[in-house]
């Protein structure tokens, strides 16, 4: 039993804050529940911490499988199949009557399969013994964190060893631009529009962009994208990024680019704006039912009070830290997009993991020159390792080898041949520097060019390694043996 | 046919066990890989110098700087030459002929 005078000394040792306040004691915490910040939890959890996560949202999974990723893939395959169905299937020998979208229907059955996501993510919290706090966190210092759940209950204190960031992103807002989410949306009101637009101009020619239009034009929208750089899809290799325009342009997508948005106001139910040519300043104008404005994602540190215990954030609003994830409180570790990289949801996962490596071990690994891009739009683009324009800037020789799917037999049978495999290899070893695809299953596809990468492989051991027929990852194959000899079927 | 079968023996290259951490592992603050320009946390030096690998040329190495085969992982060494084997280099093979 605590005398009242050594009861009164326990308190008078609490910071202030404290008092009062529940306190709760953890091995690891981990903010944000996307996927880094999931991941790397139920990580921790399977090596023997004692482990939480706090995610504001209301839903694990953060962007990707909320706003981004996931409902994403699930629009741009059902518009594709009604697109199919309504457009190609009399050469396939089907013949079909009526076909109508159901955009009520088609907007169920995304936020169906987020929910069934969202909430497996749960049960394997559950499952691995990760403690679930749904509300905001914030320092309050370097091992301590103010809890402060959804539902308005009072506050909790959790007292950390090691605290991992993976507070995520969020739209960057365009300056002058005022986002509505109904008919001046970011990607998130892009994906939950209730009715079809009959015009979507959409700043921003990267991935998001993209696959956005994709998705409208194939129910019906005249959809423009107006892009500032005069190449689409940032960071693709160039040659992949012309073709991808080209099936895009044929698909029926109109593209502006060299072309700089000066405004965008909404007036009633239409939205105006006006654009400029970089190269002459000509200015236009054009209006749209909806515009997107999808010119890319900043961290997500609202909130979070990372200035209370002093963490460095850069100009570009990412929490700085080393090769180890270490913020300048070594104990407090960040992942995913709120620092440095691309802001992808499979990087993410692996620094997760890492940054428990890390702390467990102290050794962790991440190979960041083999992390994958994939752009799901149809055909798909997938890419891996680098472009010819990186190889030309750093003086490196490297040979190609590129295969057309026209000439491979399962996208004949297919009837979906456009696009093609291009394989970059050091010119001296053949050794794999870089694959880009475009075509069916590009995303799925780019999985072989990373194992390849990450082993070392040359185009020589692609090569001869036997792959089944017929299917398209013979282009892979072919596209390898390119590289140093003649293809066999084209 | 003793003398092909005693070549041609096959020895898997990838070595399949429970991994483990290096033993030495240098924990002092290094730049972040995607770091631009080798920036660190406050506070922090890099012990080495080093700079960003994301910019950095992942198959050759800075001018004036050479790789060691012996600082490249273990795949890329040349592969460790048993007792057995420098016997028989050493006998001109004549003992695997015997």
């Amino acid at each position: 039993m605590l005398r009242a005078s050594s009861i009164r000394s326990t308190l008078l040792r609490q910071p202030a804050f404290f008092r009062g306040v529940a306190t709760k004691e953890h091995d690891i915490v981990v903010i944000g529940g996307g996927p880094g910040g999931y991941v790397a939890a139920i990580k921790a959890a399977q090596e023997g911490y004692n482990v939480a996560c706090i995610e504001k949202r209301g839903a694990l999974g953060g962007t990707c499988l909320n706003v981004g990723c996931i409902p994403s893939k699930s629009l741009l395959n059902n518009t594709h199949l009604y697109h199919t169905i309504k457009h190609d299937t009399v050469k396939r020998g089907i013949e079909v009557g009526e076909v109508n979208i159901n955009i009520a229907k088609l907007q169920t059955a995304k936020d169906t399969v987020v929910k069934q996501l969202t909430s497996g993510i749960e049960s394997l919290f559950k499952k691995n013994g990760v403690t679930y706090y749904k509300g905001t966190a914030s320092f309050v210092d370097a091992n301590n964190v103010s809890f402060a759940p959804t539902d308005g209950s009072e506050e909790t204190i959790l007292k950390a060893k090691d605290i991992i960031i993976a507070t995520g992103s969020e739209p960057t807002p365009f300056p002058g631009i005022q986002i509505d989410e109904e008919r001046i949306v970011s990607s998130t009101g892009a994906l939950a529009l209730k009715e079809i637009p009959k015009k979507m101009a959409i700043i921003g020619g990267g991935i998001i962009g993209l696959e956005m239009a994709s998705v409208w034009s194939r129910i019906g929208t005249e959809v423009t994208i107006i892009e500032f750089q005069n190449a689409i899809g940032a960071g693709m290799d160039g040659e992949v990024a012309k073709t991808t325009q080209k099936l895009l342009t044929k698909q029926g997508l109109k593209f502006m680019l060299g072309t700089k948005v000066t405004k965008g106001v909404r007036e009633g139910e239409t939205v105006k704006i006006e654009v400029e040519s970089v190269k002459d300043g000509k200015k236009s104008e054009l209006d749209a039912d909806v515009l997107l404005v999808a010119i890319g994602r900043r961290p997500y540190t609202e909130g979070l009070g990372a200035e209370k215990v002093g963490l460095d954030i850069d100009n570009r609003g990412r929490l700085v830290i080393d090769s180890e994830f270490r913020t300048k409180v070594p104990h407090i570790r960040v992942i995913g997009d709120v620092t440095f990289g691309a802001m992808l949801a499979h990087k993410a996962e692996e620094e997760g993991i890492a940054a428990v490596e890390y702390i467990k071990n102290g050794h962790g690994h991440i190979n960041y020159a083999n992390i994958p891009s994939v752009m799901y739009s149809h055909p798909e683009v997938a890419w891996v390792g680098q472009t010819e324009e990186q190889l030309k800037e750093a003086g490196i020789k490297y040979k190609t080898g590129k295969f057309p799917f026209i000439a491979n037999s399962r996208a004949k049978a297919n009837q979906d041949t456009d696009g093609f495999v291009k394989f970059i290899a050091e010119a001296e070893t053949n050794r794999v520097l870089g694959v880009h695809i475009i075509g069916p299953n590009a995303g799925e596809m780019i999985a072989e060019a990373g194992l390849a990468l990450e082993y070392g492989a040359s185009t020589e051991d692609v090569a001869r390694t036997c792959h089944a027929h017929p299917t398209l990852a013979e282009a892979f194959k072919e596209a390898a043996l390119m590289t140093h000899g003649k293809a066999i079927n084209f | 046919m003793r003398p092909s079968n005693v070549l041609s023996k096959y020895t898997q290259l990838i070595k399949f066990g429970k991994p483990t951490a290096p033993k030495h592992i240098n924990h002092a603050p290094q730049p972040h890989p995607c770091a631009p320009n080798g920036v660190l946390p406050s506070g922090s030096s890099a012990s080495s110098g080093a700079t960003s690998a994301f910019y950095a040329s992942s198959t050759l190495p800075p001018a004036g700087h050479f790789f060691s085969r012996a600082e490249l992982p273990q795949r890329f060494r040349y592969p460790v030459i048993e007792e057995s084997e420098i016997d028989d280099i050493n006998s001109g093979g004549a003992e695997i002929l015997a």
